[in-house]
């Protein structure tokens, strides 16, 4: 199947305010199938309302969703046979036991694999006779795994699975998921960038409801690259750097910043044009969590630049 | 189906604590109404007592707590699977809506609709009916039960997202519901409103359809807001209604006025015996005064009853000012035909115009709203000492007292299944002294006689208990005006029971020239 044509999910300027506050703004992304897709951004990005969106748990304010070829709003009911979703919040029923649970959930699904359930039981170490209100956030996220990956859904979505759980459970978690990465497709949000660098080929960027970017990880980590220059004397900043050129520091006779749109021999022209006078340029490739915080922070100096540009030329200055 | 039972059984498994709280309730409440009937035969040896205070105070207060077990019940069955919020774990499982409903459907059927069916039939075996020549009006009263109890309670569910939020829900339409209760007081003191069979069906079916629609849309798009709205709206619309009465309309289709007095039903005309005065009463509130207006109302029909429901004046004074009064309730006692064709109206009016016109000869035309009402074949009961039924009235029970000597009846208690009977008059013959077991001595005693019922047609009353307590009040009943000394009813006694059916409803006209307003009691003006 070709993914392009056919793609699990597809957003078209997806819109969704509460009140006067636009939580999401015009989010067009498409998840091929096969993917293992992470949203990532910072607190409040719009990460759980996109995934809200998708499960048609909201509504949209504008634009629409198609998730596994089908309009986000009409989703439910046997819809969801195909779809697994775990959330770091999801209410699940506490008064239940997790044996009472996955016997509950059985029920609801035609595809469910007996087999797949006594595997995930034995791999997760799930005490089925207690009551899930007694368990800990770390054996409630995996019975929900559980509980969403024994019927081989054709789509996982995850919003923030592996928020707050130690080493080991995330690990259980992870492995759990990429035994079954190869028949399905994962969408997910996380802070965890280590883990999402480790797993997903697909990665998208949400800044203040706004979707930065979107594309395919080796994509991504080839087109950022962290750049040394170092100079014969110390230099100020040149004026009207690249936007592309996030954080530009300088220290001594080093200037650093962060390029976001790296290719060898363009890049390799700018800085000669920039720097004439460069002993040295060195540019060494980011892990997720520099990318990601290089992004962050850029986007947030901008936001104060454009509320107080007063305050934020003194502060270039300094 | 399979995903209805599904839902159905989980439900059922993690609720049975609360099923067997409300059956128990409810057996309880089997067990203890039916003593509220015997015991209504020896009143007074029983409900002085403390064991009998207790076990009526005991059941009294269970019909109170089987719908509050109800109410606990679908709150925890509603919130099981909470329809507000964004976090519950089964938005994204494949629920069918549709199904989900019917799965909850099925659990208020099992678990309340089939044991207060169950309890209904019983009660009313225990009462001396037998429930299967009842079956529509069972049905009539469990619908009754859903759309005045049970939809509100699972529209409100629908819109909470835990059981504390619809206590605190239900604790803040409370004061909201007697704010209603008020404006509505105030508006039939003002007499603003009155009530036509029309108007109670209306406002039952709006909020069946708006409870309806509400727990629909919740269902279908989890739009609490929305539904929330929807709720709202029910009692604005009551209050608005109340408020703008269209009482005229529906007053003219349920009452139509027959054109010239030739056709008329009842022919009604101001009779004021000089004899007899009457004077204007102070109202509450005291901004109203009551006035009185004498009639001599002649049927066409014989053996016929009239009986009045509502007035509305309208008064022109010499210098051509005029007032209209809206529709008022009336609450005029009836009168055994034949007998007496007096009867003696009356309506309200501001106080600040009875002063401006009082003394002047105003022109005063009413309009009345009322029921003719036809007697039916009697029917003679020879009194026993034990229960006897009554065809198409109830069941009764010799009414005995713990003063009075053993196997004496001092009146008698009776019950009615579903609703209260239709209008019927009893009569009968009191003695003086005991009976001691005889039969009266024939042409002694003294003629007592009493009106129960009502002309409400409906199949059944809203109520918990399908039995009801038919109220009446027999003259003669006591020797003495201090009420010391109780007349007693012989056994074998008879006591005759004519029922009233109605044949017609229809409006009438007095037309009163020169008119003066009646002076109001000394002190009161």
């Amino acid at each position: 199947m070709n993914p392009t044509t056919n793609p699990t999910i597809r957003t078209e300027n997806l819109s969704r305010s509460f009140g006067r506050t636009a939580a999401l703004a015009q989010v067009s992304l498409t998840v091929p199938e096969g993917a293992i897709y992470a949203l990532v951004g910072a607190n409040g990005a719009g990460k759980t309302t996109l995934i809200k969106l998708l499960m048609n748990i909201f509504r949209p304010t504008a634009g629409s969703a198609q998730v596994l070829g089908i309009d986000s709003r009409r989703l439910a009911g046997k819809r969801f046979t195909h779809i697994g979703y775990v959330s770091e919040n999801q209410e699940l029923p506490e008064t239940m036991t997790v044996g009472a649970m996955l016997d509950y959930c059985r029920g609801f699904y035609p595809e469910w694999d007996r087999s797949l359930e006594a595997q995930l039981v034995r791999q997760f170490d799930l005490p089925l006779g207690r009551k899930l209100k007694h368990l800990s956030r770390g054996m409630k996220m995996k019975a929900a795994f559980a509980s969403s990956l024994a019927y081989r859904p054709t789509l996982i979505v995850l919003d923030e699975p592996f928020s707050g759980l130690d080493p080991l459970v995330r690990d259980e978690l992870i492995e759990g998921l990429l035994e079954r990465a190869p028949e399905t497709t994962i969408f997910l949000s996380s802070h965890d960038l280590a883990e999402i660098e480790s797993l997903s080929s697909h990665v998208g960027f949400l800044e203040q409801g706004r979707l930065l970017f979107s594309e395919e990880m080796p994509v991504l980590m080839h087109r950022f690259r962290d750049v040394t220059v170092t100079l014969d004397a110390p230099a100020p900043l040149p004026a009207n750097l690249p936007t592309a050129w996030l954080q530009p520091q300088t220290a001594d006779c080093v200037v650093r910043f962060v390029h976001s749109n790296y290719s060898e021999p363009a890049a390799a022209r700018e800085l000669a044009e920039f720097f004439p006078a460069a002993r040295n340029i060195a540019f060494d490739p980011l892990p997720l969590r520099q990318i990601f915080l290089a992004i962050s922070k850029s986007g947030r100096a901008r936001s104060e630049a454009q509320a107080d540009p007063h305050a934020a030329a003194k502060g270039t200055a300094a | 189906m399979k995903q209805i039972l599904h839902i159905f059984l989980k439900d059922t498994r993690r609720f049975w604590p609360e099923i067997l709280v409300s059956l128990a309730i409810t057996a309880g409440f089997i067990w203890l109404c039916p003593g509220e009937w015997q015991r209504a035969g020896i009143y007074g040896a029983d409900s002085y007592s403390l064991a009998g205070g207790s076990l009526m105070a005991m059941s009294s207060a269970l019909e109170v707590l089987v719908p509050v077990t109800w109410w606990l019940l679908i709150a925890r069955v509603i919130q099981a699977e909470s329809l507000v919020g964004d976090r519950q774990f089964w938005l994204t499982r494949p629920y069918e809506w549709k199904k989900l409903l019917a799965a909850k459907v099925l659990f208020v059927v099992a678990f309340i609709y089939l044991p207060i069916f169950i309890a209904q039939c019983l009660l009313m075996l225990l009462g001396g009916f037998n429930p299967v020549s009842y079956i529509p009006g069972l049905f009539c009263n469990l619908l009754l039960l859903t759309g005045i109890l049970v939809l509100p309670i699972v529209a409100l569910a629908t819109v909470t997202s835990n059981f504390a939020r619809l206590t605190l829900t239900l604790l803040g339409v409370a004061p909201g519901l007697l704010i209603l209760a008020a404006i509505s007081a105030l508006a039939a003191m003002r007499g603003s409103s009155i009530a036509t069979p029309i108007d109670s069906r209306i406002s039952f079916v709006c909020l069946f359809c708006v409870c309806v629609a509400a727990i629909a849309k919740q269902y279908a798009r989890r739009d609490a807001r929305l539904s929330r709205l929807l709720l709202v709206a029910i009692p604005v619309l009551f209050v608005a209604s109340g408020l703008i009465a269209p009482d005229v309309l529906l007053i003219n289709r349920t009452h139509p006025l027959v054109a010239g007095q030739a056709g008329a039903p009842v022919q009604l005309s101001y009779h004021l015996d000089p004899r007899t005065g009457f004077s204007a009463s102070v109202g509450t509130p005291a901004s109203i005064i009551g006035i009185p207006i004498p009639l001599e109302a002649n049927t066409a029909t014989e053996g016929t009853i009239v009986v009045f429901e509502g007035a509305k004046a309208d008064i022109e004074a010499p210098d051509g000012a005029h007032w209209t009064s809206p529709w008022q309730r009336l609450d005029v006692p009836y009168q055994v035909p034949g007998e007496n064709h007096d009867y003696l109206t009356l309506f309200t009016m501001p106080r600040a115009l009875y002063n401006r016109w009082k003394g002047m000869p105003l022109s005063v035309h009413v309009t009345y709203e009322l029921s003719l009402a036809k007697a039916a074949p009697a029917t003679r009961v020879a009194m026993p000492m034990s229960d006897f039924a009554v065809p198409d009235f109830g069941v009764c029970t010799p009414l005995t007292n713990w003063m009075i000597p053993f196997n004496e009846a001092t009146g008698i208690a009776c019950r009615s299944a579903l609703r209260q009977p239709t209008i019927t008059y009893i009569s009968l013959v009191w003695s003086d002294a005991p009976c001691n077991g005889k039969p009266a001595e024939a042409g002694s005693g003294v003629q007592g006689s009493g009106w129960a019922g009502g002309l409400d047609r409906e199949t059944a009353d809203f109520g918990i208990s399908p039995v009801k307590t038919v109220s009446f009040l027999l003259s003669n009943g006591l020797k003495d005006q201090r009420g010391q000394e109780p007349r007693y009813l012989c056994p074998g006694t008879p006591i005759t029971f004519t029922r009233y059916d109605l044949i017609r409803r229809a409006q009438a006209e007095v037309s009163i020239r020169d008119f003066h307003l009646p002076d109001l009691p000394r002190g009161q003006d």
